[in-house]
């Protein structure tokens, strides 16, 4: 029965994927396009330009050549229809191309490879830094509730309310300017030292260097779940099957751990699992204050030189990375809530 | 437990480790400091995402320089507290301008657009768009906008560089002001949009109802782009311009676009299209400069290709046939004398204000930052663009615990990139983005020649000419319009490559027709310009020493390049091509003498300065790029074009055209470096010798070369093999970072171009001065003028050779000279009330000059009323 509804699933999901890619291809298309014909024409005004001692009456003829063969090459002499498709379908099999501008450290123009060089160091640090929030918001979540009412509950409760608004970047430059200028403890961003580190030092030195970013992403994140978590599991506190555990002599850590938390797992796998997720895509200033060169700076610096190829990739990627963790919560729930799968068999 | 304690606690003790020793290696660096080459022992750069995180790295030491310029709004902000830590290098180095979609320039100024609408541009009309110059208050945008970090302009000569003041003394000539005159500009603009209306094609269209210009029944407006990624800069300065032009009744739509979008919209739609009428633009110093024809060019004549129309053909272009016509004069050497160059330049000036297309508003101050504590002494820098490639080879800095001068160099990136552009040595396009610019400057020695960074004087550095040698002869032509006719024979031993019989042949010429370079009988062997160049060895970074062959291979190349001898000719290469060709016709090629020394003959002639005139008979081993200081050595040329005439070993189709269907040579690319490789060793395997050098490079040498070259790509993991003072010893993509080793085998001692290029500079501080004179009483004028040595900039006592000059401009154009007599502490100037007597009435300019040698001299203008 699961394995049905996971294929379901899971086909389900591919299919969003696709039709995503094809609005996205559609809408890209307009505004790519427009990019695409200005930097064609930009490039074939050039080479006319160059074109120093030819007849008058001749360049406009070299000139409309050029931009035959430019418009051939990027199917733009083909219905708009067609382009949609081809472009979706590129995308869809992750056929990227190349990009306009943008390379990466190399030199390498391929899309892909621009991607797979910025992905790793938003997973490295956002992602981790989610997962660190996570463990601490689940943690504190459940004291909070445990001891809802205490001194405990409330003073975390109001710091939640002050850190919670924080804005990340001001936060990050306070962090800054003590640890790094005030008692020089941390460096003020990148990943690596240099000259790079070699063995276990690599491994060390890269995390002294995410350590600063790291903390002030967890500092400022794992209120906001402590505090959801304290609520659900409040609630399943209140229930008549807890009071029953304990009536029954449970002692309070299995009420809290197994009976209380299994019950109140879907909704905070949904937080967390969103939460891992948005952190693939990084944060634009975060990056750039940490010179951090992640995925959120490229999309940024993508948009700033209208780089279509890498900001459609940027899109497909991500789009695909929610998909799949959206088919995994649903087949979480379906292992943790049985309703969910007999639900999928209807 | 205990081992998660464990594990902390020696996870703690590496964090400590760190943070004390920044993160260095000790074996990581393998000094070898000795005689010649850079005061440092290494460069490495890298990059920040923040600009002022960057800022702070510079303050607290964790990085020596910022390669990027400040701007004022940002540097001005710091506290006294960082300002006083850090060595500050502020230069005039970019300007900002408006440019103006003039279509149709003629009347009735109306445009049919696409949709059949029938529009009225103001801006087409000349009147309207001089009378700018006096609607817009440049020092207020200076002191609002930029905070002060600027000059007020009017011209694309920058105020402060060298040979500027003949240029900037025009617009003070025709009456402009910083502050400007807005009542003055309303009238003026108004009394054109009334002359417009009037005319019987606008008769009843164009009206003014209430306080707006209306064209049948819409309002008059103006699309203006404005910067809006320069949200400290051009975006405020364009709202406030805007504001302005409102004031004279015609609507602004105010188009707030990036960069990208902007400049598809004004330099590649045809102005016909009316998409767009005023942007905002900002211009890079990019060097030091000290003749201005070029940039004049470039921003007042159509040929310069920065007129709307650009240019292309199928578009409307703005024209002027008078520039156009000086300007081919001057920018090709046809003409006789310095004043006649002088005389045409000031011309096109003249011409290019009044007409108006594009206007200046200001330059831009930018501050480059360096931590104080770091250096012995400040670095050579480029008057005119800042830190450069000349601050790397001459800055000396504190060696750190490990006895190593290593500057630690940061560069500004939003993308966190160290550069933008691929490394091709060869085509049009690589290093084009400004840190590769750098990073490659550092390490090469480009030409024979280059401009001072101080002065723009014209200095050799990779060989010299004799004097003595030296021979010079220009006649005027008789034909009316025709160039000056050369005097000076050519040898009939004088050769040049012919690509045709690929072979060297005497008694030849270039003639350049269309595309088509032919290779001809000389039938007038006579040239401008004869002079014996006699080339410095030198050693390339893979310790071959250079030889006659990479001066041969070089014209071998050129020739090659720009030649088409067949449909099917893969070497020939049209962006190239069509770069050299123009200074290809004519070239009558050289002798080789029995030591090595070039019999050169050049058809450029340039009476106004020396140094450049033997810089036309230089003769260098740089091969193609020619927009940047990159140098290799001929076998990593020809494996190149290897790879792009006959295909790869990686099967990757490469290409020196910026083309996305091919892939660009790129001199890191792990890729195409390999590619590199598999072209040399198959070079050296079949004892391949190019044609063409048969007679200076024996298979043997040629094998020894290929050697060398395939065992530095083996070490570096890169093929930039260059000559400069600093070598690429490692480019880290996974910390993003490139280190320069010093070359300790580099042509010349570590302290000899910071000697050579230092110089003692005046700088007139104040000047006392009536701003009335009358006739019947002397003019005094006192100067107060100190000195400093650059690149220091420790004020002064005047140097005691310091000469001051009063040059007042007269009416009937000229200038009349007065010269300072130095009295107590400061410069007394007298102008004599018999020489007032003689002058009419009037507004008088009068330029205040102090120079000690032949350095750029400082300059300040006074204006002064003669009653």
């Amino acid at each position: 029965m699961f394995l049905y509804f996971a294929i379901k699933r899971i086909l389900r999901g591919i299919l969003m994927f696709i039709i995503l890619m094809f609005i996205a291809s559609a809408l890209f298309n307009t505004v790519g396009e427009k990019t695409l014909i200005s930097q064609i024409h930009d490039m074939v005004n050039a080479e006319v330009t160059s074109l120093t001692d030819v007849k008058p009456e001749d360049i406009e003829g070299i000139r409309e050549n050029l931009l035959e063969h430019y418009y051939k090459l990027y199917w733009l002499d083909r219905s708009v229809g067609e382009r949609i498709f081809i472009r979706a379908i590129n995308t869809v099999t992750f056929n990227f191309g190349r990009s306009t501008i943008m390379t990466t450290s190399d030199g390498s123009r391929e899309v892909i490879n621009i991607i797979g060089e910025a992905l790793p160091k938003s997973v490295i640090l956002f992602t981790t830094a989610a997962f660190i929030q996570i463990i601490v918001g689940l943690f504190i979540g459940l004291i909070k509730a445990k001891y809802a009412g205490s001194i405990f509950d409330r003073s975390t409760s109001i710091m939640t309310m002050i850190v919670y608004g924080m804005p990340s970047w001001w936060f990050a430059m306070i962090l800054i300017m003590f640890f790094v200028y005030k008692i020089n403890m941390f460096p003020s961003g990148g990943l690596h030292s240099i000259p790079l580190q070699t063995g276990i030092m690599y491994y060390i030195d890269m995390l002294w260097h995410m350590m600063l970013p790291l903390s002030t992403l967890v500092i400022l994140g794992f209120w906001g779940i402590s505090f959801v978590v304290r609520n659900i599991v409040l609630g399943t506190l209140q229930e008549d099957y807890i009071m029953a555990a304990r009536a029954r002599g449970v002692p309070e850590k299995l009420v809290l751990f197994s009976h209380t938390l299994r019950c109140a797992a879907p909704p905070i796998i949904t937080i967390s699992l969103l939460g891992l997720l948005g952190s693939i895509g990084g944060s634009i200033i975060f990056e750039g204050i940490f010179s951090w060169p992640g995925l959120g700076n490229l999309y940024w610096v993508a948009v700033q030189q209208n780089d279509i190829p890498v900001l459609m990739a940027n899109l497909a990627i991500t789009t695909l990375l929610y998909q799949f963790g959206l088919v995994t919560l649903d087949l979480s729930y379906g292992f943790l809530d049985p309703r969910v799968k007999s639900g999928g068999k209807q | 437990m205990k081992r998660v304690i464990l594990l902390f606690t020696i996870i703690l003790f590496s964090f400590l480790l760190l943070s004390c020793g920044g993160g260095s290696t000790e074996s990581d660096f393998d000094i070898e400091r000795g005689g010649n080459g850079p005061l440092v022992d290494k460069i490495i750069f890298e990059t920040r995402t923040d600009m002022n995180i960057a800022i702070k790295d510079v303050v607290a030491g964790k990085a020596d320089l910022m390669a990027t310029g400040v701007d004022g709004s940002v540097y001005l902000s710091l506290s006294q507290s960082d300002k006083a830590k850090l060595e500050t290098y502020a230069v005039p180095s970019g300007s900002w301008s408006l440019l103006f979609n003039p279509y149709p320039n003629k009347a009735p100024y109306t445009v049919e657009t696409k949709d059949g609408n029938t529009q009225f541009n103001p801006l087409a009309i000349k009147e309207i768009r001089y009378a700018l110059n006096w609607l817009i208050d440049r020092k207020k945008i200076v002191d609002e906008v930029l905070k002060g970090a600027g000059e007020p302009s009017f011209t694309q000569a920058t105020v402060g560089q060298p040979g500027t003041y003949p240029y900037n003394l025009i617009p003070i000539n025709l009456g402009t002001t910083a502050t400007g005159n807005e009542v003055e500009a309303l009238e003026k603009i108004n009394n054109a949009m009334i002359k417009a209306s009037n005319l019987p094609e606008n008769k009843g269209k164009l009206l003014k109802v209430g306080d707006l210009w209306q064209y049948n029944g819409e309002a008059v407006t103006l699309k203006m782009i404005i910067r809006v990624d320069d949200p400290t800069g051009r975006l405020p300065a364009g709202q406030a311009i805007a504001d302005l032009i409102e004031k004279t009744g015609i609507k602004v739509d105010r188009l707030l676009y990036d960069r990208s979008k902007s400049t598809q919209l004004a330099y590649n739609t045809d102005p016909k299209n009316y998409e767009w009428n005023i942007i905002t633009e900002a211009w890079g110093a990019g060097a030091t400069r000290a003749w201005w024809d070029i940039s004049l060019r470039q921003m007042y004549v159509p040929a310069g290709n920065n007129m709307p129309g650009r240019g292309v053909a199928g578009f409307w272009n703005y024209k002027n046939d008078e520039v156009t016509r000086l300007s081919d004069k001057n920018s090709n050497g046809r003409f006789l004398t310095s004043e006649e160059y002088w005389r045409d330049n000031l011309r096109i000036q003249k011409i290019g204000l009044e007409e108006a297309v594009r206007i200046y508003l200001n330059s831009q101050t930018q501050f480059f930052v360096a931590n104080k504590e770091a250096f012995n002494s400040r670095m050579l820098y480029g008057v005119g663009d800042g830190i450069n490639h000349w601050s790397m080879r001459t800055a000396d800095i504190k060696p750190n615990k490990n006895g190593e001068k290593v500057l630690r160099v940061i560069q500004h990136s939003s993308q966190g990139s160290l550069f933008m552009s691929p490394w091709d040595p060869i085509g049009i396009g690589g290093f084009r983005d400004v840190y590769s610019g750098m990073i490659i400057g550092s390490a090469t020695d480009a030409g024979a020649y280059f401009e001072s960074p101080s002065t723009a004087k014209t200095e050799f550095i990779l060989g010299e000419v004799d004097k003595n040698t030296v021979e010079i002869g220009v006649a005027p032509n008789p034909v009316k319009g025709g160039n000056p006719l050369g005097t000076v024979k050519v040898s009939p031993d004088s050769m040049l490559y012919n690509p045709y019989t690929e072979m060297w042949e005497k008694g030849k010429t270039i003639k350049v027709d269309g595309t088509n370079v032919r290779y001809v009988n000389d039938n007038n062997p006579v040239t401008y310009v004869k002079g014996v160049f006699k080339p410095k060895k030198f050693m390339w970074h893979h310790n071959i020493e250079s030889s006659l062959v990479d001066l041969i291979y070089s014209e071998i190349f050129r020739a090659n390049i720009v030649t088409k001898t067949s449909g099917s000719d893969k070497y020939y290469d049209a962006a190239l091509a069509s770069r050299y060709r123009p200074v290809m016709d004519g070239v009558r090629g050289s002798v080789i003498n029995d030591d090595g020394s070039f019999e050169v003959y050049s058809k450029s002639y340039w009476p106004m300065d020396e140094s450049r005139q033997l810089s036309a008979l230089a003769i260098s081993p740089k091969i193609g790029n020619p927009n940047r200081n990159t140098l290799i050595p001929f076998e990593i040329n020809e494996a190149i074009m290897k790879m792009i005439t006959e295909g790869s070993q990686s099967g990757t189709v490469y290409s020196l055209v910026e083309d996305q269907s091919f892939t660009p040579i790129d001199v890191k690319n792990p890729t195409c470096v390999a590619d590199i490789k598999a072209k040399l060793i198959e070079m050296r395997d079949s004892s391949y010798v190019p044609k063409g050098v048969e007679a200076w490079l024996t298979v043997a040498h040629a094998r020894e070369r290929y050697n060398a070259a395939i065992n530095f790509i083996d070490n570096y993991g890169h093929a930039y093999i260059s000559n400069g003072p600093f070598f690429i010893s490692k480019i880290d993509t996974k910390a993003n970072y490139i280190e320069l080793t010093a070359f300790r085998d580099y042509a010349y001692e570590m302290n000899y171009w910071i000697d050579k290029l230092s110089t003692t500079m005046s700088k007139i501080e104040d000047v006392d001065m009536p701003s009335i004179a009358e006739k019947t009483e002397d003019l005094s004028i006192e100067i107060i003028v100190s000195s400093y040595d650059y690149p220091s900039i420790d004020i002064k006592e005047p140097h005691a050779e310091t000469k001051v000059r009063a040059l007042l401009q007269l009416p009937t154009g000229g200038e009349r000279v007065y010269n300072g007599v130095f009295e107590g502490d400061i410069y007394k100037i007298n102008i004599s009330k018999e020489d007032l007597k003689v002058l009419p009435n009037g507004s008088y300019t009068i330029v205040l000059e102090s120079s000690i040698g032949d350095e750029t001299p400082s300059i300040v203008t006074r204006n002064f009323a003669l009653e």
